[in-house]
């Protein structure tokens, strides 16, 4: 038989019509237990990068490992063809779900759409975030027999679990878009945030579940093939929707609801309920203090509720000036892609954000302000849709004001003492590229930033990016990150104007971190100076929450910190530290 | 005092290693009453068991000093190192021993009632017998599962996945013979112990375990809605047992025509950091289901006029918490004379909210010192780096430095039990 002649790069892609060359991936849309008209599998395709890939599949980011834990078995993948996608056609969901090829190609695809998705919003690269800097994540379907899945910064890997479901039915993880794309976010953040694993507020391990939950969430919703399924109850014969049919009430009801009844019901130890339990979720204060909300991964669903009642409201207002403003039914097709559309568009801004945080010890408010920051810095005319005064409405309705006061929008303000920032000696290249330079303008310019001069000063990160607005407005920004470390005997936080928690130890050794992500302009100026001290006001209830979680008392560590936290997400434990010995 | 009520009352602690055996003896004025409390190890202490059926010698020395009969038996909760002594293993094990001594009543948590399962007006305790259930399934196949880690880096985490999992693993015969030698009683947080005719003049309060009505927070359940949490949570267990069952050893492969074959080179470094953590997932299995099983605990407290002896069982901070939650119980817990150290000394069984309430507590000199029983054998759980090991040292400095401590770890060679008195 005539061996098939390797294909050139030409073949590959149309360097006419595409300069940055992709392909399209057959993935699901959502699970298997979600099917189309027909009874079809319900899929889609998303674009990933047209890049020469190897066995696996893997590529120059994502190396997808076929290896199970449990049966100690490696899975051989597809050597034929490994630019195909021979699944474009195939309706049967049957030949998928028993297919591993199938499912290391689904993998794939989402995990480098998610990280594609990532890398538009924020205008440059993203690196993973393990230990020694590498640029594969491993990415296993089948990684063991349990009912769950998890990112592992220290086997730098996504681990998609697979279990015996109803019907002693094999349920595999790595088949549900949103629990693909909720590791690969949790991969991701912590690339961009290391910081962010480390113990603080529970506002920010929260941040962690309630941030991939929305871009899970959002991801899947950017597929308007899922939301028209979510719209079928609506539609008549003709396919229209009755424009009273199409309100904030009747879509959050009618479609949210019933499509987060709809995700796969046994992934639901995997997943949790973030959907439905954030639609559920009335606005009210009540729960920010409330004792069932106190723990990561039931905190981090009013951060989704709070974005998904903002969604609902801007899907609402893009369909009125199709005519649902004056009584007209619409399309359900036209319904369908409003929604992915703005959950395009919400998600984008919501990544966007992660550049505005402080480095360490977020809490809510800060996400918020982050958000109508770096919205408003692409979008300053928000008069249409507007998706800030929205966003802002809906965090402050679950109690979350903009950390910001002093704005009327809550975005960030320009750095008090700008006037006052020295860059003699500083050359404009260096200070968008170069760790060091950037240590210096720190040293120099200590006091006008709020530089603690006791504690260890570090960047962490400098990342010169170029943003690109709906609108085709550009712009270009460097994101520097430094961290500030001072390590402290219990007994000595008085001292420093800081709470000890009660029934802590004073022989007790513990961390406290500040800095300050800086945002400096295409010129090289500071435009913001996000940040918190090492002696902030915050760290008093930093230390009072970590202390009740048991921080300081045991060493867990952070291997498998996803593992356990998912399954918290689903059992619930707490420790009692105050009681232990 | 009471004309009925006991005298004198001697407490037996037999050395078990890793395990609770206790004979309480009331003396009255004309006859002794003995109840046994717990009979079970997950590790016999080593010097001893080579001298033959370890279990068997202190079966009979129980059966010798009860004289022939035993009035009550309590099993704690399900654990290997609480009630393996009652196997009867086909008529030649310790518990055939027990049986004989012909126990009038058997106590036992409400968890163990088999009729609780079927219970269909409460869902929410239906749903958490059947996640005990289930539980105990998984712990089975973790021991399997825990074979599999080979290699000597993964050797510490195997040997702790597989000394859990054996503990937590359902041990039919024992369950067995409790169930049928003699009226069982299933108790729960202020129900009866039924020991009232049995052990006149002493005031038998049952502290725990609460139902799951009685305490949302054990299992950690918190959410609002039990009955679906219970259910979620039930299922959740059925699965995992189920995914156990499917993928243990000689389970028929994940995709059966697919092509198999030999890890690439450059994935052999994710192939040792996978197992190991599927070794540290599966250990967070087990610490939970450990755990849910502990609180399922019987908390019992005595009390013969102003003498006061608690034994706990293994119960954690949420049985607890529910027990001290109430005032006129904490009054009574604080004037405790006698103390069973709760869970062999471990981190989390012994509040401090209650040690610190204790009254009698104090040096040497207190008078009516505080006495504590630890029935321990330290290298079996935990680490001292990371300050988990069981006994913990920092609650054995306390038993020590501030009550009259009877400690298994310290028994002599060929000693195989303790006696301690306490004039009531």
């Amino acid at each position: 038989m005539a061996r098939r002649a390797p294909r050139s790069r030409r073949d590959l892609f149309d360097p006419v019509a595409q300069d940055v060359p992709t392909r399209s991936w057959t993935v699901l849309a959502q699970d298997p237990a979600i099917l189309g008209p027909g009874g079809r599998a319900l899929t889609t395709r998303v674009v990933v990068p047209a890049e020469r890939l190897e066995a696996g599949p893997k590529g120059h980011r994502i190396h997808v490992i076929d290896f199970d834990a449990t049966r100690d078995t490696y899975y051989k993948s597809r050597q034929a063809g490994p630019y195909d996608d021979p699944y474009e056609k195939v309706t049967d969901i049957e030949r998928l779900v028993k297919d591993p090829w199938f499912h290391q190609q689904n993998v794939y695809a989402i995990t480098m759409a998610t990280l594609g998705e990532f890398q538009a919003a924020l205008g440059r690269s993203v690196s993973w975030g393990f230990a020694s800097p590498a640029h594969h994540l491993k990415v296993a379907p089948h990684a063991f027999a349990d009912a769950n899945a998890y990112y592992s910064r220290q086997s730098e890997s996504l681990n998609f679990g697979y279990f015996t479901g109803r019907g002693a039915v094999t349920v595999f993880t790595c088949l549900s878009h949103d629990i693909v794309a909720h590791e690969t976010a949790h991969a991701l953040l912590d690339g961009l945030r290391g910081f962010f694993l480390r113990p603080s507020h529970v506002d920010q391990a929260a941040f962690h579940e309630g941030f991939a939950d929305l871009v899970a969430l959002f991801s899947v919703l950017g597929s308007p093939e899922w939301v028209e399924l979510g719209l079928a109850g609506l539609a008549g014969r003709n396919g229209l929707i009755r424009s009273r049919d199409l309100t904030f009430d009747s879509l959050k009801g009618n479609v949210l609801f019933k499509l987060a009844k709809q995700f796969g019901r046994e992934q639901s130890f995997v997943r949790g309920d973030a959907l439905r339990h954030s639609v559920e979720l009335e606005p009210s204060p009540v729960w920010l203090v409330h004792p069932s909300f106190q723990e990561p991964h039931t905190r981090g669903e009013i951060l989704v509720a709070a974005v998904t009642r903002a969604f609902l409201e801007i899907w609402c207002r893009r369909l009125e000036p199709l005519g649902t403003d004056r009584g007209l039914p619409l399309n359900r097709a036209v319904v369908a892609e409003e929604a992915a559309t703005a959950a395009r568009q919400v998600l984008r801004v919501a990544i966007r954000a992660l550049d505005y945080l402080p480095p360490v010890d977020l809490t809510f408010s800060d996400y918020l302000s982050a958000l109508l920051t770096a919205d408003l810095q692409l979008h300053p005319d928000d008069s249409r849709y507007r998706y800030r005064a929205t966003l802002k409405a809906s965090f402050e309705s679950f109690g979350i004001p903009p950390a910001n006061p002093r704005r009327r929008d809550g975005a960030w303000d320009p750095p008090d003492g700008a006037d006052e920032l020295r860059y003699e000696g500083l050359h404009l290249e260096s200070l968008q590229s170069d760790p060091n330079t950037l240590f210096r303008f720190i040293w120099e310019n200590g006091e006008a930033l709020g530089v603690d001069r006791d504690a260890f000063t570090r960047v962490t990160a400098v990342r010169p990016c170029v943003r690109v607005s709906s609108d085709g407005m550009v712009l270009r920004e460097t994101m520097v990150e430094y961290v500030q470390t001072m390590r402290v005997f219990a007994r000595e936080l008085a001292g420093l104007g800081i709470e000890r928690p009660k029934g802590l130890s004073g022989q007790v050794f513990v961390p406290l971190y500040g800095g300050a992500t800086l945002i400096f302009d295409q010129f090289g100026r500071v435009k913001f100076n996000i940040g918190t001290g090492v002696r902030s006001a915050r760290q008093s209830a930093r230390l009072q929450s970590l202390y009740e979680r048991g921080a300081f008392n045991r060493g867990a560590g952070e291997r498998a910190h996803f593992a356990g936290l998912h399954r918290q997400r689903m059992l619930g434990t707490k420790g009692h530290p105050e009681e232990q010995w | 005092m009471a004309s009925d009520a006991p005298r004198r009352l001697t407490v037996r602690t037999y050395d078990v290693g890793f395990g609770d055996c206790f004979l309480l003896t009331f003396h009255y004025a004309r006859r002794e009453r003995h109840v046994l409390i717990d009979f079970g190890s997950m590790s016999w202490p080593k010097p001893k068991t080579v001298k033959g059926k370890y279990a068997l010698r202190i079966a009979e020395a129980i059966r010798e000093d009860c004289g022939g009969k035993l009035h009550a038996v309590v099993a704690t909760h399900r654990h290997q190192d609480h009630i393996s002594g009652f196997e009867r293993q086909k008529g030649r094990g310790p518990g055939e021993i027990i049986r004989s001594l012909a126990p009038e009543i058997v106590i036992q948590p409400w968890t163990e009632d088999p009729t609780a399962p079927t219970d269909a007006t409460a869902p929410a305790r239906r749903g958490f017998t059947n996640t005990l259930l289930g539980m105990q399934q998984v712990a089975g196949q973790v021991v399997q599962a825990a074979a599999g880690l080979r290699g000597e880096r993964l050797r510490g985490l195997r040997e702790q996945l597989s000394a859990i999992g054996m503990d937590n693993i359902a041990n039919r015969d024992a369950v067995e013979n409790l169930q049928t030698m003699a009226p069982n009683r299933y108790v729960y947080h202020g129900s009866n112990a039924g020991l009232g005719r049995l052990l006149p003049g002493v005031r038998t309060t049952v502290l725990g375990p609460p139902t799951v009505e009685q305490a949302a927070s054990i299992g950690a359940q918190r959410r609002a809605d039990a009955d679906e949490f219970w259910h979620l949570s039930q299922v959740f267990w059925q699965r995992l047992a189920a995914t156990g069952s499917a993928s243990g050893a000689g389970a028929r492969p994940l995709f059966p025509r697919h092509p198999t074959g030999r890890l690439p080179r450059s994935a052999g470094w994710y192939r040792y950091t996978a197992m190991q953590e599927q070794g540290e997932s599966l250990m967070s299995i087990v610490r939970m289901l450990d755990k849910a099983l502990n609180n399922t605990s019987v908390m019992l407290l005595f009390e013969v006029n102003d003498t006061v002896i608690l034994f706990p069982g293994d119960a954690q901070y949420e049985s607890w918490m529910h027990a001290l939650g109430k005032p006129a119980i904490r009054a009574r817990l604080a004037r405790v004379n006698l103390y069973k150290v709760g869970h062999h000394g471990s981190l989390n069984a012994t509040p401090k909210t209650l040690w610190r309430g204790f009254e009698q507590k104090g040096g040497a000199r207190t008078a009516r010192r505080l006495a504590t029983l630890l029935s321990t054998q330290a290298g079996v759980h935990g680490e001292a780096e990371r300050r988990t090991e069981v006994p913990r040292g920092s609650l054995l400095r306390a038993l020590r430095d501030d009550s009259r401590l009877t400690n298994t770890q310290e028994f002599a060679p060929d000693e195989l039990r303790r006696a301690i008195t306490l004039e009531l």
